[in-house]
């Protein structure tokens, strides 16, 4: 019975190592580098970005319009 | 007054970590079993030794590469100037607390899902219910709308997902038609449609999130790894691939190959659970929410956090974040009832919103970024631009 558990102690550490292992040899960037380019992403998108540059309310749906327009 | 006992109280049969491994007991009693036990003491020792000289490893790997903070890249860009934002609708018609909502790909429909058990469709422009289902159980924490728009998915206490075709005739009766396709072992924390109707991703308290077939309800693929519940997840954009990320109770946020079922990226920053993880709008990042009052931005390439939003006048947890379009604001609903809008790039907070009457507990910006909508325990939902 204690070698189950044994057993199972050492798959889950096996796993462990293993995922570990994988994880460490991914290949990385540099900060600097990957933030620059978070920061052009944003830039280049900025002026479509109604949330940031905000659209007229006569195109937003959800602002109200000026006026109201009876038909 | 301690956070702790604020953020317990909101996870239904959360439990804080599957079975620990059970402690190695020893048994005497026959000799060959005695070395056998030696052997493997021995082996998993050695193993014990090589997974923190990894840990380090990967630690000092990832500091090398460590050269700038992004805030210090973002210095030339332009501030941010004052936003005036606003409940534009509120759409009421919930009988409890608004658990999750999600948008229709027609930028305008809206599905939520609440803990008396019912699911509602919206028409978030004239806040208009379309459709309503009432769910077999109570706590529905998990909604979807499907990318045709014509289905919803939904689960919680059941321990499934459903998904029910939207009928275009509004007197028929939902339910009839109802699909169960995921089963956990657990509660239902958070579902998805992938780029079809035809595939559903899920994350269970049970630790696990699994792909699912809708059509004959078959399990895809498993995703073991999380230590805890999985409380929520996000599929990556659809040009950067087969990727997704969740975030648990075991404060980890991982990053998943859909294909192979692995773990691909692991990111253990957070001091509490993660409620609510969203991918960057060029897929290179992603953003988390969390019970310790931090939102975090972790860059995928440079596999590592590169962000925290946090101030020290904020204590409560965040339950949910999404970004705008260009990816330029993140916006966090807490459970001090507020949102709170940062500059992704700099940092800092542009804005704070007010309006909810209990907590935030759903956030997402509508396909076309022209809105976001955010749900509440105080059972309604209000849309802003």
């Amino acid at each position: 019975m204690s070698n189950n558990n044994a057993n199972n102690n050492l798959i889950i550490a096996q796993r462990t190592v293993k995922q570990l292992r994988l994880e460490a040899s991914i290949r990385r960037i540099k900060v600097s580098q990957a933030a620059a380019e978070l920061r052009n992403f944003c830039l280049q998108n900025a002026s479509k970005d109604p949330l940031l540059v905000g659209v007229p309310s006569s195109d937003n749906p959800f602002r109200p319009p000026n006026s109201c327009s009876l038909f | 007054f301690p956070k702790q006992t604020f953020s317990l109280c909101c996870k239904p049969f959360r439990c804080r970590s599957l079975p620990a491994r059970r402690k190695y007991m020893r048994s005497p009693l026959v000799p060959e079993m005695a070395t056998q036990e030696v052997q493997l003491n021995e082996t998993l020792s050695h193993l014990k030794t090589e997974s923190d000289t990894l840990k380090t490893k990967l630690e000092e790997e990832r500091a090398k590469l460590h050269d700038v903070e992004l805030h210090q890249v973002a210095e030339k860009v332009d501030g941010l100037g004052q936003f005036v934002m606003k409940t534009r609708r509120t759409l009421k018609g919930h009988g409890n607390k608004v658990l999750c909502m999600d948008w229709c790909k027609d930028k305008r429909r809206i599905v939520s899902s609440s803990q008396d058990g019912k699911v509602i469709v919206w028409d978030a422009f004239t806040t208009n219910k379309e459709h309503a289902v009432t769910m077999p159980c109570t706590w529905v924490m998990a909604c979807a709308y499907a990318p045709s728009g014509c289905a919803v998915a939904c689960g919680g206490l059941d321990n499934k997902c459903s998904v029910y075709p939207l009928s275009l005739d509004k007197n028929e009766n939902l339910a009839a038609k109802k699909k169960s396709v995921a089963m956990h072992t657990n509660y239902l924390s958070a579902c998805s449609f992938t780029n079809s109707d035809m595939q559903i991703l899920t994350s269970s308290g049970d630790g696990t999130c699994a792909l699912w077939d809708v059509e004959s309800g078959q399990l895809l693929q498993s995703f073991h790894g999380h230590a805890a519940d999985v409380l929520c997840l996000d599929l990556a954009p659809s040009e950067t691939g087969n990727t997704f990320v969740s975030g648990g109770c075991d404060k980890k946020a991982n990053v998943w190959d859909m294909r192979s079922g692995q773990c691909i990226q692991s990111f253990e920053t957070h001091e509490s659970d993660i409620n609510s993880v969203r991918y960057y709008p060029s897929g290179d990042a992603f953003a988390s929410g969390s019970d310790d009052a931090t939102c975090r931005l972790y860059d995928l390439r440079a596999d590592r956090e590169v962000a925290i939003y946090s101030k020290e006048s904020i204590i409560f947890g965040v339950s949910s974040v999404d970004f705008s379009l260009s990816g330029r604001l993140l916006f966090g609903g807490y459970n001090d009832y507020t949102i709170n809008v940062w500059d992704v790039l700099k940092g800092t907070r542009v804005s704070i919103l007010f309006g909810h009457e209990n907590r935030v507990s759903t956030l997402r910006v509508s396909p076309d970024g022209t809105a976001f909508c955010s749900g509440s325990w105080d059972h309604t939902l209000r849309t802003w631009a």
